[in-house]
């Protein structure tokens, strides 16, 4: 069992329920997708490489005999730090999950996000990429944790079984 | 372990680095000189400047005037000096646009040429000069002064930054 979390804390809460969806996913037969964050993190280490090329060229050479390198490497670093901020804010947004039905390959992408003083974890599920799968819910986060603050994962897992029935029916409507 | 988390934490923390020095670079080239922000260390400028205080530097100027203040370094030393324009001498020809500058703290009883390398006499305002003095922050830096001649300090300051870390979840 994971470790208890401070209840009253609304981010503590939502990051212990961001933690807990690749596993409950798993157990619903979802392959989790690290596409949107290994394109996160090629991005950000490239930033860090072109800083330390500039560092260590700045440090051996000395900055009068660098200095166009240097240009190339600041516009460079404007350029993948500008892409970097584009690609957080409009592309990953705020998906936490994005998994792949082992069966039938259906994608689903879930949003979270948390209020703060809310005991309350919304949740929109989205379906192949389609606007009309998009689910938006509310979890009471009171539901899943007990009074000690340990997550009841099994209560959580027959919520998100529950919602993914739900996002089902929808399509066939 | 989630290695893509860890990897997540750690660019986190590299880009607190990287996006300092990148800010100090981009500086750099704008104002063309290898330190655009430097701390006074010595009291030789009083009373303009005190210990401490933080000098922004600008280098595209092509000449200094009389009474420019300045920061140069001598070959091989990695510490600037700030000192004032005492004298200045300059190519006829703007085509060469060389200059030689004689400079001196304004709390100093004499000129500089004891302090230049090399038995010098001036310094040359394109192999020398770091920059022109364009604005400055009292006192500010007297930090970096602090931690770099006590070591008391030093462990202070690093233990300040140690447990900030660690208490500061979020």
């Amino acid at each position: 069992m994971s470790k208890p979390v401070n209840v009253y804390s609304a981010s503590e809460v939502s990051k212990t329920l961001d933690e807990a969806l690749p596993s409950i996913f798993e157990r619903l037969n979802y392959t989790e997708s690290f596409k949107l964050t290994d394109t996160k993190l090629y991005i950000g280490y490239s930033i860090v490489v072109v800083s330390a090329v500039s560092f260590l060229l700045d440090k051996q050479l000395g900055h009068r005999n660098v200095i166009p390198y240097q240009q190339g490497l600041v516009a460079a670093y404007i350029i993948l730090s500008s892409l970097f901020w584009y690609f957080k804010k409009y592309v990953e947004k705020s998906i936490t999950y994005v998994g792949n039905e082992k069966k039938t390959d259906d994608k689903i992408s879930i949003c979270t996000r948390y209020e703060e003083c809310e005991p309350k974890y919304f949740v929109t599920f989205v379906k192949n990429d389609e606007e009309s799968s998009k689910l938006e819910v509310v979890l009471e986060t009171t539901k899943v944790f007990n009074e000690a603050g340990y997550l009841q994962t099994d209560l959580l897992y027959n919520w998100f079984s529950e919602q993914l029935k739900i996002i089902s029916l929808k399509k066939k409507e | 372990m989630n290695i893509r988390l860890e990897l997540a934490k750690l660019l986190n923390l590299c880009f607190v680095f990287a996006s300092a020095y990148m800010f100090w670079q981009g500086l750099s080239l704008f104002a063309n000189t290898d330190s655009p922000i430097v701390v006074v260390l010595s009291g030789s400028m009083e009373p303009a400047f005190q210990r401490g205080d933080v000098l922004f530097l600008w280098n595209r100027n092509t000449q200094n005037k009389v009474g420019d203040i300045v920061v140069y370094e001598n070959e091989g030393q990695d510490i600037p000096i700030v000192h004032r324009v005492l004298r200045e001498h300059h190519s006829k020809s703007e085509s060469q646009n060389k200059q030689f500058l004689l400079t001196k703290g304004d709390n100093n009883a004499v000129n500089d040429i004891s302090l230049y390398k090399n038995k010098k006499i001036y310094l040359s305002k394109e192999k020398d000069i770091v920059g022109t003095v364009k604005g400055y922050l009292p006192q500010i830096g007297y930090v970096t002064i602090w931690v770099s001649e006590s070591k008391y300090a030093k462990y202070t300051l690093l233990a300040f930054l140690g447990l900030s870390s660690l208490l500061g979840g979020e």
